[in-house]
């Protein structure tokens, strides 16, 4: 398999501010990659970096196989990037947003409008409506539609599903599944978790650094943490005592839910917490990838920085 | 009793029907979620219950006659970027008519109780989307609101930030507000007590989280075959 994006130590700087710090990463062509991690981590600077936007203070970064630093020119062609700011003409119709984006592109071969239309689900009403008007999905839809317009090999998104609808999620989602199964490399960034756990591989980065990078599920796998299911009463007494002792702990309802290291015995650790309320019951749950990942990034903080 | 209230409440914005007979009843120290895509209805509702929308029939409360005791936190950043935390604070407080001294006393515990202390000279517009969050709840608790309407509080906001702000729910919850919250994750809304799917102005099913996700794994599973 060969590969769309290789970094090796790739770090830059903003001043004394270290924004990505010796990342090493390998993308392998037709991955459906996701980059999370808190506000702040150094995402976007990485992404820039990959789109040859922003130059490495130190390290390297190849994208299909030119280096982004001497071979920029020969990069751009190849990638799209959708943007998290909508990156359309609000006062322009969807179709001469495209038009636009095509003749930008110049090598854009013809019909190819119409195909990336038909891939998206935009129909001809939709060209004919303008940008600012557009309900969140479909002006999402139409600003991927710009995005792919000129057949890139790679594809960056940027936060695409911010603001769109439960549907309009799952078909976004699905349409990177396709232009993944198709040969394109999409690389995407996200804050809900649970669009992450759709990527066939995802890293995690805090402070600059990747901290993890694997399948969700291994990454959920590797994680020290499980669940336990807390059934109290009275509830807001049992709530107040594990939180103060269980850092991350949370209501569903009026359940609790408290991570707990896997070595732990959640019984006896937790019934000693809890004397001084009535406990219903006490089992375990599979921790989510957002518990995986909180896991994580508190494991990270807490451990001395390397 | 009946702290949070909409009683077949319709709002139409000319030719759009923005709510078609919403009903919702949120009992005293229940949190209950909102949960629906965008142009849902959330904020109009919210905005119609704090009384800051006349309704073209139907009934709210606490509305506009029980503003006072309503906190209300709108959805994205609303306050002024170019003042400090402190004084973002100072402003609000004398808003709603609290003394200068009744704003600092109060303003130092809610500032604690969000993370926000040592913040308290920053410029507004130099905090994170996070804090941003957190400085908006402050800002509507000053007045000691026993209700409090939260609009999708965490919409863009980072996963580690969204938990230290349900954290701050939930201890509210705990103290014994009654909370309605607006959100666009379901994920979220699993969360609370009871939880209200809405779908174009209209109230399409209600229950805790329980009773809606049935046999599926996730509220948002349940969700989409409820509406394919």
């Amino acid at each position: 398999m060969t590969s769309a994006v290789v970094t090796e130590g790739v770090s830059r700087c903003f001043g004394r501010r270290l924004a990505v710090d010796r990342v090493d990463l390998d993308i392998v062509r037709g991955e459906l990659f996701g980059l999370i991690g808190p506000n702040g981590a150094g995402k976007t600077t990485l992404v820039r970096i990959l789109c040859a936007i922003l130059r490495p203070s130190s390290g390297s970064a190849h994208v299909l196989g030119f280096d982004v630093t001497t071979e920029a020119a020969r990069v751009r062609p190849l990638i799209g990037y959708m943007s998290q700011a909508f990156s359309l003409y609000p006062t322009l119709t969807v179709g001469e947003n495209l038009r636009f984006s095509r003749e930008l592109y110049g090598r854009v071969p013809p019909g190819r409008d119409r195909d990336v239309c038909r891939l998206v689900g935009l129909d001809e009403g939709d060209l004919a409506r303008q940008v600012a008007h557009l309900p969140t999905g479909v002006r999402q839809r139409a600003a991927l539609a710009a995005a792919v317009l000129h057949q890139p090999q790679l594809l960056f998104l940027d936060e695409p599903t911010s603001g769109v609808d439960p549907a309009g999620r799952r078909d976004l989602w699905a349409l990177l599944h396709r232009l993944a199964t198709d040969g394109t490399t999409v690389l995407v960034t996200t804050h809900v978790m649970a669009e992450a756990e759709r990527c066939d591989r995802v890293a995690v980065m805090v402070a600059g650094q990747v901290l993890a990078c694997g399948s969700p599920a291994g990454l959920r796998a590797a994680t020290d943490t499980n669940i336990a299911v807390v059934d109290a009463r009275p509830w807001q007494h049992a709530y107040a005592a594990l939180s103060a002792r269980w850092p991350g702990t949370t209501l569903r309802g009026t359940s609790i839910h408290v991570p707990l290291p896997r070595a732990v015995d959640p019984g006896s650790v937790l019934r000693d917490t809890l004397s001084e309320v009535h406990v219903a019951s006490i089992t375990a749950a599979e921790p989510s990838f957002e518990d995986a990942f909180i896991s994580l990034v508190r494991e990270q903080q807490l451990a001395p920085r390397a | 009793m009946i702290e949070i209230l909409a009683d077949r409440v319709v709002k139409t914005f000319g030719p759009t029907r923005a709510l078609d007979r919403v009903d919702l009843a949120v009992p005293s120290g229940a949190l209950w979620g909102v949960v629906g895509a965008d142009s849902a209805g959330k904020t109009t509702l919210l905005r119609c219950i704090a009384g800051l929308l006349r309704v073209d029939a139907g009934r709210v409360l606490p509305g506009r006659a029980g503003q006072a005791r309503l906190g209300y936190s709108q959805q994205g950043f609303h306050l002024y970027s170019d003042l400090t935390v402190e004084e973002n604070v100072a402003f609000i407080g004398h808003l709603y008519g609290l003394s200068p001294a009744a704003v600092s006393a109060h303003a130092d515990e809610l500032l604690a109780f969000a993370g926000l202390s040592d913040r308290r000279s920053s410029l507004a517009g130099e905090l994170s989307g996070g804090m941003q969050q957190k400085l908006t709840l402050v800002c509507s608790l000053l007045h000691h609101p026993p209700i409090l309407l939260l609009d999708e509080p965490t919409t863009g906001v980072d996963p580690l930030s969204r938990l230290e702000f349900w954290d701050l729910v939930e201890k509210l919850h705990v103290a014994g507000s009654t909370i309605l919250l607006a959100s666009g994750y379901f994920d979220e809304v699993e969360r609370c007590d009871h939880v209200v799917y809405l779908q174009r102005g209209r109230v399409l099913a209600t229950g805790t989280p329980d009773d809606l996700r049935g046999a599926h794994s996730t509220l948002e599973a349940a969700f989409l075959e409820m509406t394919s």
